[in-house]
């Protein structure tokens, strides 16, 4: 009985106490809908490559830089970047794949780090295409890593060969860029 | 007092961090085009052979050497090598492509020579030699010699002379 009435004098308590405005209550949500954003094509980026392949090219070292690739990373989270082919075509040249192409990472800010691996091999794995690392951004223009696309076309009888019967003859494919968050 | 206790109420603020909207992507594709709009190069690199008959050629055992030739070839494509004389002007009677004749000597970079020694006839006479592709290298080099047999010649009028344009050509051999 005791009890009772301790809990009901409490009660009366509090409850005047708000009403009063000496307690109030502030509830916060923060939803995060996603942590990273990749942007590789912005303007001020190289987005698309295309290359026309001289004579030059046949004579320089293999291999031969094609272009420079660019993304800018905002993140709330740790993450990798990677790339590869996911498309390919090259109809008119013979012993040409995605295994010829190569790619580098020269560049990276904003707490981004770049790896040394280069496969942009249709169907290879992490972290053999892993272009870099990076970490949280927040208050940064997002990192920004930078690097150079290379393709090699070989030598002798196992290097390209060019159906002259089909020129010009095009090489094309789609890199994809990913991030992926590598504490999920 | 309504007022007082929604002030004193509870408020939810939500920081809705949802960024730009259909911006907002994880992967994103580059797409790579590569053009080759010509697989096959070739240079003279002795662009002229001049040569003077005296006794001593006429005298000397038939065909005799007048030069030697040297082409360079970048590829990215199993390639022949053809090379055939064609006659610009001459006063010599009986004076003709197929008075001269060529070899091999030497081939690199993937380069081969033939045996063949042909200036006058379609291939496979007048084949120099075959080559693969030479990405990376400073392109094959063919090089050899080119000689004239003068016992048909018949020269009447001084001073003789037989002009002609030797075009050497690549071909695709899996077009």
């Amino acid at each position: 009985m005791i009890r009772k009435l301790l809990v009901a004098a409490l009660g009366g308590v509090l409850g005047l106490s708000l009403s009063a405005g000496l307690v109030a209550q502030q509830n916060v949500t923060i939803e995060i809908g996603q942590s990273l954003y990749l942007d590789c094509v912005p303007p001020d980026q190289p987005g698309d490559i295309y290359y026309v392949v001289l004579q030059s090219d046949i004579e320089a070292p293999q291999p031969i830089d094609i272009g420079d690739w660019g993304c800018n990373v905002d993140a709330v989270t740790q993450y990798r970047l990677n790339s590869q082919f996911t498309s390919f075509s090259a109809p008119f040249v013979v012993n040409a794949d995605t295994s010829d192409f190569t790619a580098d990472c020269d560049t990276a800010d904003d707490y981004g780090v770049c790896a040394p691996n280069s496969s942009l091999t249709l169907g290879d794995v992490d972290p053999n295409t892993r272009r870099g690392i990076g970490y949280n951004t927040a208050g940064t223009n997002g990192a920004d890593f930078a690097g150079d696309v290379f393709v090699n076309m070989g030598v002798g009888p196992g290097g390209w060969d060019v159906m002259s019967s089909q020129l010009p003859v095009y090489v094309t494919g789609i890199i994809t860029y990913t991030v992926t968050d590598t504490t999920p | 007092m309504k007022k007082r206790a929604k002030a004193a109420g509870a408020m939810a603020l939500v920081i809705a961090l949802l960024g730009w909207g259909s911006l907002a992507q994880t992967s994103q594709n580059v797409r790579v085009t590569l053009v080759i709009p010509q697989p096959l190069f070739i240079a003279a690199v002795i662009p002229s052979i001049t040569a003077e008959i005296t006794l001593r050629e006429v005298e000397g055992p038939q065909p005799f050497k007048i030069g030697d030739w040297h082409v360079n070839i970048d590829a990215l494509t199993p390639y022949r090598l053809n090379s055939s004389i064609v006659t610009i002007d001459t006063n010599i009677f009986d004076a003709g492509p197929e008075d001269f004749l060529t070899d091999c000597d030497f081939a690199d970079d993937f380069g081969e020579c033939t045996d063949r020694t042909s200036l006058s006839e379609p291939d496979p006479q007048n084949r120099r030699g075959s080559g693969q592709n030479t990405a990376g290298l400073d392109g094959a080099d063919f090089m050899g010699e080119i000689f004239l047999d003068i016992r048909s010649w018949d020269v009447s009028k001084l001073p003789g002379f037989y002009i002609g344009v030797i075009l050497f050509t690549t071909t695709d051999i899996t077009p």
